[in-house]
């Protein structure tokens, strides 16, 4: 039974710091980056190489660089899209586009910092050894919940922000400086997710063909919680570790399925997620 | 009529070019003919501004009917098959369209990429009833009890072709059609003249969900095996490459532009990735790319905008 709790407990870390990310930009510019998952898969690529020659928290960091740099390139690229439309096709371009690069640059094999990992050792709880690593995990996704949530709801910056979204024009007027927040947003958005794949890197293997699956378990969180809601992903990302936890124990075969059983019958109910107050204008 | 001989002057064009065309040119044709039906399956759903990244759903959902029939039950008489896997795909179109009835945009998108996805995965680990990541092989195709050959299967993909370009004269023509169009330009519009909407989206996809089921059986009979990589999205994204060529080219013999230029550039890729490990994602990526960007170009140009 503890076994049980600790997977969904790593697995509510791992993709929990996969959608933050995905929702927080698109709370702060209005962006739904269908390659996503791809700064994920970044970080951990990058944590995994440095972590070769400098200690792990420091290649961590390195990665979290990256993906605020790479967030930042980003933003210069999507600012093209002026409908959805274009945004949906520059992103879906965007991840094979990465995808190539990660072939071309990491090649086939697998990357993981596992060994670093072990060496953190592990502690016994209720006669179950729990690795370390695990815990760094879910603590590393509770911090990065609670920055994000300090910074959009108790700064200037995250008022910013949040008028810059809710009402451009009237934000201009008011001298918000409108760009500057959305590609400050996108950038750390970005920074979250190379930070999280970094820290997984721990427990998961990165290789080619990751940042695919990954996109469609950090899509059905979005489905669930509705988009832009930070504590939302939060809560369905729990919600589809239980069930994925709960599917990989009795039914291996349905894992995937039975997560979209519940993200379709979210959808019935109420299309625009669960922790939306406001109809969805996607 | 006028549809009807148009067709019909397709069809003898394609069979005629079938006939004349030595093997390996005549299947990558024939396999063009076949995509071009999922192509416009693709088309259909983009008319009404549906960009479907999971369109490879209903091309394993006909190409597993038929494989699955010769695979349990010996069946290969493309009699029983062919109308099979039409009723699949267009029950899985059915579902899904209903499943994002109310939803539209990247949303859509995203939705049905996830449920081509979840295909996958089902196809990949029931491998007992699948054949799992290795597929299945067809050993033979059979009409009516008498056994097909390569060019009898490139014909039926060039009569079924001729079937699509009928079908695509008429659909344009019925208030499907046109309702498909007006979801695209204004969708408040439509609620207000009294259109179900949701309902529109539904029927659309069981049509292009049909055509796609029949593309897929046929390209099922075509490679005589079938493994779940038809539902990838890396497949679909070849589909909606063409579909965004075909849109653009011609909203009438479209499809077929579009399903000659995916077709190549899938092959350009097949061999690319001989020299540079990465020419699969490249000529996906840049493809949808180069081919999005030269049509806002295009109508930029034709708007002076």
């Amino acid at each position: 039974m503890v076994g049980l709790l600790l997977s969904l407990l790593l697995f509510w870390a791992y993709l929990a710091l996969l959608s933050l990310g995905l929702q927080f930009i698109y709370g702060s510019a209005r962006v739904l980056n269908l390659a996503h998952a791809s700064f994920f898969v970044l970080g951990g690529y990058l944590a995994s190489y440095f972590a070769n020659w400098i200690p792990l928290a420091a290649s961590i960091a390195v990665a979290a660089a990256a993906g605020a740099a790479a967030g930042a390139l980003f933003y210069f690229y999507i600012r093209w899209a002026r409908d959805e439309t274009t945004q949906l096709f520059l992103t879906y371009s965007l991840f094979w586009l990465m995808e190539a690069l990660f072939r071309t640059a990491f090649g086939y094999g697998l990357y993981n910092t596992t060994r670093q990992a072990l060496a953190l050792g592990s502690v016994t709880v209720a006669d179950q050894q729990v690795p370390v690593a695990g815990l760094i995990g879910v603590l590393a996704m509770l911090t990065a919940m609670a920055l994000l949530y300090l910074l959009v709801y108790k700064t200037t910056f995250g008022m910013f922000l949040r008028a810059a979204v809710d009402r451009p024009d009237v934000a201009v007027a008011f001298g918000v400086p409108v760009e500057r927040a959305a590609l400050l947003g996108i950038a750390l958005g970005s920074a979250v997710a190379a930070f999280g794949g970094a820290v997984s890197s721990m427990w998961q293997n990165f290789s080619i063909g990751l940042a695919g699956s990954l996109l469609v378990y950090a899509f059905a969180a979005v489905a669930i919680s509705g988009l832009g809601s930070l504590f939302g992903v939060l809560a369905s990302s729990l919600i589809i570790s239980a069930i994925r936890s709960a599917a990989v124990y009795y039914f291996p075969e349905l894992e995937i399925f039975a997560i979209y059983i519940a993200v379709l019958a979210v959808l019935a109910v109420r299309p625009q997620g669960l922790f939306v107050r406001y109809e969805r204008r996607v | 009529m006028r549809d009807a001989y148009r067709a019909a002057a397709l069809f003898i064009a394609l069979l005629a070019l079938m006939l004349a065309a030595p093997g390996y040119p005549r299947y990558e044709a024939a396999y063009a003919l076949a995509l071009g039906l999922a192509i416009l399956g693709a088309v259909l759903l983009l008319d009404a501004g549906l960009v479907n990244f999971g369109y490879g759903m209903y091309i394993a959902a006909g190409a597993y009917a038929a494989a699955l029939l010769y695979k349990h039950m010996k069946i290969t008489d493309i009699a029983i098959t062919l109308p099979l896997a039409a009723a699949v795909g267009g029950l899985l179109g059915f579902a899904t369209g209903l499943a994002t009835s109310r939803i539209r945009g990247i949303f859509y998108a995203l939705m049905t990429l996830a449920f081509s996805m979840v295909i996958y995965g089902v196809l990949v680990k029931f491998y007992y009833f699948t054949g799992g990541s290795d597929g299945v092989t067809i050993a033979r195709v059979t009409a009516l009890g008498a056994r097909l050959g390569d060019l009898h299967v490139a014909a039926l993909a060039a009569a079924l072709a001729a079937l699509a370009l009928w079908f695509r004269a008429k659909f344009l023509a019925t208030a499907l059609g046109h309702i498909a169009r007006g979801i695209r330009e204004n969708e408040l519009r439509l609620v207000a003249l009294g259109v179900d909407t949701g309902r529109a989206v539904a029927l659309i996809s069981a049509l292009a969900g049909t055509w796609g089921g029949l593309s897929g059986a046929l390209i099922a009979y075509l490679t005589l095996h079938v493994s779940p990589d038809l539902s990838f999205w890396s497949y679909s994204g070849f589909v909606v490459i063409g579909a965004l060529i075909a849109q653009a080219a011609s909203p009438l013999y479209g499809f077929l532009v579009g399903a000659a230029a995916s077709r190549a550039l899938n092959l350009a890729a097949y061999y690319g990735s001989a020299y540079y490990p990465g020419a699969y994602d490249l000529a996906i990526g840049g493809g949808l790319l180069a081919t999005y960007a030269a049509i806002i170009a295009a109508r930029r140009y034709a708007t002076g905008r």
